[in-house]
């Protein structure tokens, strides 16, 4: 099981999270380090969307993987993005209306602790430094959830911002966390031990990558359900 | 929001499969409607071609009675008198 008091809590509400990404939208995207560019597209490459196929991205931001994955699926596919900020969705919607990909594209408003798919829902589900912005007792849900909506065959592929429990912590690694507590609404995201995670949520690694952004670990990881 | 949404769309709360479709204003694509559970009675709004699927302690009022007082005549009568988390008595 995962030690929680390893993993730093989450302390502002997810209604403060929402209006804050709300805010940063028009931002976000001169933030984002190329560290962070290069393992979304790892993780994108790792997940072999196939033409025709119906797929779904957890926090789907500003829409930079939503258009990958919008052409990875051509025209008889699907690409379903949810987010909780209407800000990022509004933004990722003139990006896919802007390259003329609206007619495979959907884009939902909600909570990736509560998605409203049936289950068996989509082939791949794609979930971008998102993860690691939920608490550590909703972390599990987010995982639940991803697994309820995949298909039988279905693949997750995760990237987050990663620490190791049996390395020694490098002095980044307790600064971001240091301002990740003194500054929880700011600096909202925090390494979370993910392989650990992913496995005690039932889903199986099958390929890993490490990046680094800021000097701190991004993992890649590519998943299939246990069962 | 495409109608071929509804064939995946599922209560986030209750996860009651088929949900209920009211198209108010419709473009090439649906511009505003309306999403209901029958299982739950909760609905959900869809806003510039958006569906907003939240759980209750993240539905604003702010946004939702505007968008309920709009639409009054066109609401089931259903969900204008008893919906979940907000109806008539809301506003």
């Amino acid at each position: 099981m995962t030690d929680e008091s390893d993993v730093s809590p989450v302390t502002r509400s997810k209604s403060e999270a929402k209006s804050a990404y709300d805010r940063l939208s028009r931002w976000y995207d001169l933030l984002a380090s190329r560290g962070e560019e290069k393992a979304k597209k790892t993780g994108l490459r790792e997940l072999a969307v196939e033409v025709g196929k119906t797929v779904l991205e957890v926090g789907c931001g500003t829409g930079s993987s939503m258009e990958t994955l919008a052409e990875s699926v051509g025209e008889d596919g699907e690409v379903v993005g949810i987010d909780l900020s209407i800000g990022m969705l509004s933004i990722t919607q003139k990006r896919i209306k802007k390259v003329k990909l609206s007619d495979r594209v959907e884009l939902v408003c909600s909570d990736a602790a509560n998605l409203p798919f049936k289950e068996d829902s989509f082939k791949a589900v794609f979930m971008s430094f998102t993860l690691e912005l939920f608490d550590t007792p909703e972390i599990p849900l987010v995982l639940f959830e991803c697994k309820r909506v995949l298909n039988k065959d279905g693949r997750l592929s995760v990237v987050a911002m990663s620490k190791n429990k049996t390395e020694k912590d490098t002095f980044t690694m307790r600064l971001y966390e240091w301002m990740h507590r003194r500054l929880p609404k700011y600096v909202d995201c925090r390494p979370i031990p993910l392989q650990e995670i992913l496995k005690n949520a039932g889903f199986i690694v099958t390929s890993q990558e490490q990046f680094s952004t800021w000097r701190l670990p991004i993992i890649v990881a590519l998943t299939k359900k246990t069962h | 929001m495409k109608k071929k949404l509804m064939d995946i769309l599922a209560c986030p709360i209750c996860k009651h499969y088929p949900l209920d479709l009211n198209v108010f204003e419709e473009k090439d694509e649906i511009v505003e409607g309306l999403i209901t559970c029958q299982q739950c009675g909760r609905w959900y709004p869809i806003i510039d071609e958006i569906p907003f699927m939240l759980p209750d302690e993240l539905r604003d009022g702010k946004d939702d009675l505007p968008f309920l007082k709009k639409w009054k005549t066109k609401f089931p009568e259903k969900y204008l008198k008893e919906g979940k988390p907000f109806s008539e008595k809301s506003i």
